[in-house]
């Protein structure tokens, strides 16, 4: 019996009166790997930050095992889409990652704490970039230490947004193998506007614009298509001509 | 005999000064510089000339009355900033001005006529008093101990305010606890270079700095180092020279950040040869 990590419950939102999201229900639970996709404006991020507590919904209710957003959102581990980071801040990944570790004022970082950021760092594959300065790292290797920064604190769920943005198919698919890896811990949920990005590994999809369409794993024929073409399908959504996900009703 | 004595103290005096505002600017200038809120420590500190007006008009010691009106200032600008429809140039730039405003009416409001005043807006770190010493040890303490305590959710929020709240820091807090450890380094520094000059000392030890290390703590320490020197010497510079002492500073400062730049281009041009011979 899998665990509820995140309750949504008839939850709108507006932006200076448009409404973004409307009656989104939603329910995450512990081991999810699932993708929300959806066109640009149709509401990703805010309902990320709805989640997270950064903003407040209109109406409806959010929990994150059983608590509020803003007691909850401790058991995240969040990637944003473009973290507002400069480059030129004087700080190592290690001293990066190890933020994610924080627990309070007047907590100080433990030995435990530098455990859990080299095991991080050995779980993305950047065990040997500790020292470096944030600066002095490509793009795929920076998306790499964010996602260290969001799963040290061991998370009951990594929340991403558009993780797959901005970098090539090759580092997409081991991203992917890594969401699978991950997933034996926390459930792994993110956003994006990019059809091609979902995967055969993703086994939940919702589409999300203003409202939310939910397709579980009973459609998942995902899977299925694979075996189809002999290769890992990314090119699959609502489109004609190879539907495999119901029409919205 | 006496002359010479005299003269020993102030000069004592100026360089213990130079050491004590160093201590605050490094740290302070550092979060400055790396949160990118210069702008916003230049709106803080002229604010702060109402609050040396008010110290004229009550007749008290200007520094005093300087402290909580400052932090005051920076408390303002931080709250109307953060959760105001304002902007926070728009609330920088009513701040800056119209804490100088009060402290030029509180100045007209007081009878006759206001001694030092030039010495408070340009600085002039020879007539220190001791007093003010022991002031400027006491600012030091607080900013070096809030410093230590809170250095992780300093960190978090200068590098990514959004993380740090997920992660369950108070960002405004603490944003409004920087805002106030740099209107205590303003106050600090009015002595020094005075109050339209005081950004200068903030700033550029740290930019000079930022240049040759990624660490922030060795940045901090250099900064303080770099500081005090160039303060130092700039004081010494302006008895030489007989000119105002703080925007002799100020210009020395300036120059040691244009100089750096050199500096850092030759290290590199170093660097690549050493790469080529090995």
């Amino acid at each position: 019996m899998s665990r509820e990590i995140v309750d949504l419950k008839n939850i709108c939102f507006s932006y200076n009166g448009d409404t973004v999201l409307e009656d989104i229900n939603l329910k995450i639970m512990e081991n999810d790997l699932m993708a929300i996709i959806g066109p640009n404006g149709g509401g990703k991020t805010t309902l990320i930050k709805l989640i997270l507590g950064l903003l407040k919904p209109l109406k409806g209710n959010i929990r994150i095992m059983g608590e509020a957003p803003e007691k909850g959102r401790k058991r995240i581990g969040y990637l944003q889409q473009h973290p507002d980071l400069d480059m030129r801040f004087p700080i190592s990944v290690r001293d990066t990652v190890l933020m994610g570790r924080y627990r309070g004022v007047a907590q100080r970082y433990t030995p435990g704490d530098m455990k859990a950021v080299q095991k991080a760092l050995a779980t993305m594959g950047i065990s040997k970039l500790g020292s470096r300065h944030i600066g002095m790292l490509s793009g795929g290797q920076l998306q790499r230490v964010l996602i260290a920064r969001a799963i040290v604190r061991e998370p009951l769920l990594l929340l991403m947004d558009e993780p797959l943005a901005s970098i090539d198919t090759e580092m997409q698919r081991s991203i992917y193998e890594l969401f699978v890896k991950l997933r034996k811990k926390m459930a792994i949920v993110f956003v994006t506007h990019d059809i091609g990005a979902i995967s055969i590994y993703i086994e939940k999809v919702a589409c999300l614009n203003r409202k939310l369409f939910y397709h579980g794993p009973k459609e998942g024929s995902l899977g299925k298509l694979e075996k189809t073409y002999g290769c890992p399908v990314e090119a699959i959504a609502h489109g004609v001509p190879h539907r495999v996900l119901k029409k919205h009703l | 005999m006496m002359a010479e004595i005299f003269q020993y103290t102030f000069i004592r005096n100026a360089i213990i000064a130079a050491v004590l505002v160093n201590i605050a600017c490094g740290i302070v200038g550092t979060f400055i510089v790396v949160k990118r809120i210069a702008l916003l420590s230049g709106g803080i500190s002229h604010a702060t000339f109402g609050g040396i007006g008010l110290g004229y008009f009550l007749g008290i010691n200007p520094i005093i009355t300087a402290i909580p009106f400052s932090l005051a200032s920076a408390f303002a600008i931080g709250v109307l900033s953060k959760k105001g429809k304002l902007s926070e140039d728009t609330a920088i730039g009513i701040f800056w001005t119209a804490g100088m405003a009060l402290g030029i009416i509180f100045i007209n409001l007081t009878p006759g006529y206001a001694p030092d005043l030039f010495s408070y807006l340009f600085g002039n770190i020879l007539t220190i008093p001791i007093t003010d010493l022991y002031i400027m040890l006491a600012l030091d303490l607080v900013v070096v101990i809030l410093v230590i305590v809170f250095f992780k959710e300093l960190m978090a929020i200068s590098l990514d305010e959004e993380f740090s709240a997920v992660i369950g820091i108070p960002n405004n807090v603490f944003y409004i606890m920087l805002l106030m450890l740099v209107s205590l380094s303003a106050v600090l520094l009015i002595r020094i270079v005075g109050i339209i000059l005081v950004i200068a000392l903030l700033t550029i030890p740290a930019a000079i700095c930022r240049q040759f290390t990624y660490n922030i703590k060795n940045l901090i320490i250099s900064s303080m180092i770099t500081g005090t020197i160039l303060t130092i010497g700039g004081l010494f510079l302006s008895y030489i020279l007989d000119m105002t002492s703080g925007a002799t500073i100020i210009l020395l400062l300036t120059f040691a950040f244009t100089l750096s730049f050199g500096v850092k281009k030759i290290l590199a041009l170093l660097m690549i040869k050493r790469h080529k011979n090995t």
